[in-house]
């Protein structure tokens, strides 16, 4: 799930830790695909196929994301690269506020990450034919997306305690510009996660169906028997 | 003339387990030369250009460039350049110049140098009004253009280009082919596209060639192609009208030899013409 | 955001003629980081709106179409509102404020994407990274190869009926579309790879006439923009401080 929430919602520590914590795994993650030139030409299309998928009208308001597809084929390290890229330009368009590009690299990427390594795990466990392989995206992205669902719950329920109270004196919330979020957490969640929820089974049914297609016409881009 | 290319009997399969095989004549290229590949969907012409700027690599049979077996497409450097059949898929530079300078930077050319490079080929190209513009908001005509112009800023021996007229309105393609001419007879680069239009061929090529279902069937100059009624039935290939009323009149025991120059054929009929109008 | 949101928005920064257009890609950026920090910390509503007014007279003045970046920032502008909802609770105030913000924010974006090509930009990336510049520079790329590509299918797709009938065979049908464009993206990415590697690609590209000159005559544009917005945001904590 991409966090929409707009510049200036979201407390400032909260969302300078998520650029910090967004770039310490990205520059990791450039030191382990050093010299994977192959694997960089196939980030830069999922790149541009996320930004493709998700401008598809659905007739529902929700759009796709392919985040787990995305670390089903880059696998975790290009796949987070890709992941902020594609943020970025999301952002630059409105679509979440520029400060949070940090935090929803971190988001979007557990779902690449959980997508990959689920995906992995259940081939290992049940096969990898065509039924099976397809399944398994499926589940793998349900699950993803869920998680990452709860994660910006609980990214906002925990933008609304004032880090400061645990070291000092109380400061009052409007002298800190920015310095907590004042969000009701149940109204967020009212609107948010049963959108974020109905579209999770709706992307895995996608994926899946996607990945079964991918399968019968190229099989040597996913893994499987067929 | 030095053989550049030598292909013979490749077999190749994909990872999708799909096999595709370019057998029966061999296939060999000359310096300087003109060759054109005609075939029809499907009849192995990617895959023969693919083998030589070694792209592919056969699992049975020869392929030689310029002496050796290609390891890789950077290995042919300076020797081998291609225009793939969709040329979007090759320019790559956010403006043209840019796209031109693309080669001669990542085989290591200095930056004074690329730019001489590159301001050469625009001059020569009269690319000047597109130098500034981005790749894909030109027309099919233009890019085409500008994709031969980054194929020759590496000074190859060789270019190949896939399906060099597709997607083109007749005036492009004239301007292809002469801008092709032009390169082999200035830069004495041999040239060598696949095709299905068979009117471009006489004009254009020293040699011919027709692949039809993985099979090398014909080699050799145009007008023989196109007066071998079995070759042409075979891989399913009309003659150019001209060459085919000229070869109907020849059979019907006319004075008149094949060819596809309006203005040959009218040497050769207006007399015939004329003393029949006396 | 559309897919033809993208092309647009990639028309009007590379074919436009503004000084904002003209200005430096570095110090738009830094205006445009210091502007956005001036939204962010703004909490008077008056300072709100007046920097509204500001980042649409910039937009004007760079030529761009009023009504359609404002159109774009509808849906940043919906996302915004509910979080506004979710706040309406503790404060009116803040809730509009949060509104404010958002459509600014938005629209601050909009007005340096629109007048700085994405090509112009990633000089500026390679100086951090390499490997996030050759992502970005290839996935530009990729991204109007696939545009094209999948205006096309998708507007046979919709004249097919595609998206007609029940919610399950619209979602296998779009599943299927989703497929052959996946298929034909990777495809189109082995091609531009294959392509690449014979123009001799190793890691490095072009972009000596992109790149322009670090500072330009015309960066005073983006440097009052972010002048204004530091007046604006004094003004708002001056206003806030005496009321």
């Amino acid at each position: 799930m991409h966090i929409h929430i707009p510049d200036g919602v979201l407390p400032v520590w909260l969302w300078v830790l998520g650029y910090i914590v967004s770039i310490i795994l990205v520059a990791f993650a450039i030191r382990r695909v050093r010299g994977e030139e192959r694997k960089g030409i196939l980030a830069a299309v999922m790149v541009a196929v996320m930004l493709v998928v998700q401008s598809i009208p659905l007739g529902v308001p929700y759009h796709i994301n392919l985040s787990a597809l995305t670390g089903i084929m880059l696998g975790p390290w290009w796949s987070i690269i890709a992941i902020l890229v594609t943020n970025a330009v999301q952002a630059s368009f409105g679509h979440g506020g520029v400060t949070i590009i940090g935090l929803n690299t971190i988001v979007v990427w557990s779902e690449a990450l959980i997508g990959y390594y689920l995906f992995t795990i259940i081939q290992k466990v049940v096969g990898r034919s065509r039924a099976k392989s397809s399944l398994a995206a499926g589940f793998s992205t349900l699950v993803a997306l869920i998680f990452s669902a709860f994660l910006v719950v609980g990214i906002v329920a925990v933008s609304g305690i004032d880090p400061t109270q645990a070291l000092g004196p109380h400061l009052h919330e409007q002298s800190l510009p920015g310095g907590v979020a004042q969000i009701s957490l149940e109204v967020f969640m009212i609107l948010v996660l049963p959108i974020a929820i109905a579209g999770a089974f709706i992307e895995s049914l996608i994926t899946g169906l996607l990945v079964a297609y991918v399968i019968r016409v190229k099989p040597s881009l996913v893994s499987s028997e067929d | 003339m030095k053989e550049i290319v030598r292909v013979n009997c490749i077999k190749h399969r994909y990872p999708d387990a799909v096999e595709v095989s370019v057998c029966g004549l061999a296939f060999e290229i000359h310096e300087g030369e003109k060759t054109v590949i005609l075939g029809s969907n499907g009849s192995g012409k990617t895959t023969l250009l693919w083998h030589i700027v070694g792209i592919l690599k056969p699992e049975e049979g020869e392929v030689q460039v310029f002496g050796a077996a290609p390891k890789s497409p950077e290995s042919l450097h300076g020797k081998v350049a291609m225009v793939f059949q969709n040329v979007d898929h090759q320019l790559i530079g956010p403006t043209v110049w840019d796209d031109i300078a693309f080669s001669p930077l990542n085989f290591g050319h200095g930056k004074e140098e690329v730019k001489a490079i590159v301001d050469a080929i625009i001059k020569e190209m009269r690319l000047e009004p597109l130098a500034r513009r981005v790749p894909h908001y030109l027309s099919g005509g233009e890019k085409k253009k500008v994709a031969i112009a980054g194929a020759i800023a590496t000074h190859p021996k060789l270019l190949i280009l896939d399906e060099a007229l597709a997607g083109l309105d007749p005036k492009s393609q004239k301007e292809t082919l002469d801008l092709l001419l032009k390169i082999n007879e200035e830069r004495g680069i041999a040239i060598v596209f696949t095709t299905h239009d068979v009117s471009v061929i006489p004009g254009f090529a020293d040699t011919a060639y027709v692949l039809s279902r993985g099979e090398l069937i014909f080699k050799g100059k145009p007008l023989e192609l196109f007066t071998n009624p079995e070759i042409l039935d075979r891989a399913n290939i009309e003659s150019p009208p001209l060459i085919e009323l000229l070869g109907a009149l020849k059979e019907r025991g006319l004075p008149v030899s094949p060819t596809n120059s309006p203005r040959e054929a009218l040497s050769q009929l207006l007399p015939l013409l004329n003393t029949k109008e006396h | 955001m559309s897919l033809s949101t993208i092309y647009l928005v990639d028309y009007y920064a590379n074919s436009l003629d503004s000084p904002m257009h003209r200005a430096s890609v570095t110090v738009k950026m830094i205006s445009t980081i210091m502007a956005l920090g001036c939204i962010i910390l703004n909490t008077s509503l008056l300072s709100l709106v007046l920097q509204l007014f500001l980042i649409i007279g910039f937009q004007a003045a760079s030529r761009l179409p009023i009504r359609r970046l404002l159109l774009w920032a509808i849906y940043p502008t919906f996302f915004g509102a509910l979080f506004a909802l979710s706040q309406a609770q503790y404060s009116i105030e803040l809730s509009v404020q949060t509104l404010l913000r958002a459509v600014d924010a938005a629209l601050l974006m909009l007005l340096l994407i629109n007048t700085t090509p994405y090509a112009k930009i990633i000089p500026l990336i390679r100086k951090f990274s390499k490997t996030i510049s050759n992502l970005a520079f290839f996935s530009y790329r990729f991204f109007f190869l696939f545009i094209d590509e999948s205006e096309k299918r998708l507007t046979a797709f919709r004249v097919r009926g595609g998206l007609l009938g029940p919610l399950g065979t619209k979602i296998r049908n779009i599943a299927k579309l989703i497929g052959l464009l996946f298929v034909s993206y990777i495809e189109s990415g082995e091609e531009v790879y294959h392509a690449v590697k014979t123009r001799g690609y190793r890691g490095m590209f072009s972009t000596e006439t992109v790149a322009g000159r670090e500072m330009t005559r015309n960066d005073y544009v983006p440097i009052l923009l972010a002048l204004f917005s530091v007046v604006i945001l004094v003004v708002g904590i001056v206003g806030r401080g005496l009321s």
